[in-house]
């Protein structure tokens, strides 16, 4: 964390509401991201991203430790994500959920997302691995989009989810050992 | 390192945080064990799926409304959260008088009944002592108007009548009254 952050994080928890401002500016793609990973639309992805802020400004004063703001932001983010998915208790997403999306939007980000590398031979191959994480529970998927698709470490990640890194490393195993057999026949 | 081990190190390994030493015995491992080196192909494999999965990248225009959306949501509901711990500390206030209105109520007619057995006051003493005035009017009707001192009537013109009340603060102005009779009243 820079120190310009640190300065933007303190001035936050005493209600400075520019800083505030600023911080949303520069981590909302970082949340929408999680969120997206997690929640697997837009839609969803945006109230995940929108509830995450409002949350952190209500709970300011709980952030004791100021570089730690990106895991407090990251915790609630995953926090909310997960109550959203168990809530909705194993709901399957599919492709008509993006249809609520506008209709400029839903073209542009279906025009910019980023091209498959070319372990990916296509989109269908994205969406059969991305289908495989949504199977997961919330906890084991959370911890699999941070740490193999986000690339946090293990410290991040227990840091981030608020448990002991054995947990990390066990759902972690559990969550691989799903994925490679629902995938076998791509591996 | 044994079979175990490879599990665990797979992900230091993968991310290159290895130290050179235990990465060489990693690899001295994966060479002479066929399942820990079948599994961490796999292992690679998927973490390579992962990895390349496409990112959301919605249009610039998407991140300028979602930090408006954000800072109107948060302002918004922490102005909504003020005005209602607003009404809260109103209710307590409220709450409060409740009780503290009928004690002061009770204390002021504990205090006065005190003072009137001591002679300084009593509010039923007084109202007994005093002489009322009584008036005939007719007023659309016929009233009786009692009053503690004697009524003076400064003016009476057609439909219209003043008159004061020596110790009152002011004059009582009657519209369209008649008075039909009028004079000093007797003591009730």
């Amino acid at each position: 964390m820079t120190d310009e952050i640190k300065i933007l994080v303190e001035k936050f928890t005493q209600g400075d509401q520019s800083a505030y401002t600023e911080l949303v500016r520069r981590f909302q793609k970082r949340v929408y991201v999680l969120a997206y990973r997690m929640m697997g639309n837009h839609i969803d992805a945006d109230e995940v991203t929108q509830e995450t802020f409002v949350r952190i400004y209500e709970k300011r004063h709980e952030l004791k430790t100021i570089s730690y703001f990106q895991s407090f932001l990251l915790r609630v983010a995953s926090n909310y994500a997960i109550d959203l998915l168990r809530r909705r208790q194993k709901r399957f997403i599919s492709i008509e959920d993006e249809t609520e999306m506008l209709p400029s939007v839903q073209a542009e980000l279906v025009e910019n997302i980023a091209l498959p590398d070319k372990d990916l031979e296509n989109a269908e191959l994205a969406e059969i691995i991305k289908q495989a994480i949504d199977r997961l529970p919330p906890r084991q998927k959370i911890t699999v989009a941070l740490h193999d698709v986000e690339g946090y470490t293990m410290t991040e990640v227990a840091m981030t989810l608020g448990c002991p890194e054995a947990t990390v490393r066990s759902n972690l195993h559990i969550a691989r050992s799903k994925l490679k057999k629902w995938l076998a026949k791509m591996l | 390192m044994n079979c175990r081990h490879i599990e665990i190190y797979g992900d230091y390994y993968l991310s290159n945080t290895l130290s050179p030493p235990l990465r060489a015995e990693f690899e001295e491992h994966l060479n002479g064990c066929a399942p820990c080196r079948t599994n961490f192909e796999r292992d690679k494999k998927l973490f390579g799926l992962l990895v390349s999965l496409p990112l959301p990248n919605p249009p610039e225009e998407y991140w300028q409304n979602l930090e408006k959306n954000i800072l109107a949501k948060t302002f918004e509901e922490s102005r909504l959260e003020f005005i209602e711990n607003g009404i809260k500390k109103d209710s307590s206030i409220k709450e409060y008088l409740r009780f503290a209105i009928p004690l002061a109520a009770m204390f002021i007619l504990l205090f006065s009944s005190l003072l009137g057995n001591f002679g300084f006051l009593n509010p039923f003493n007084m109202i007994e002592s005093t002489r009322f005035y009584s008036y005939n009017i007719e007023l659309l009707g016929n009233y009786q108007i009692q009053a503690r001192e004697p009524i003076e009537f400064l003016s009476q013109t057609e439909g219209v009548l003043i008159m004061s009340a020596p110790g009152n603060a002011g004059y009582g102005l009657l519209i369209m009254a008649q008075m039909q009779s009028h004079g000093r009243g007797n003591d009730l």
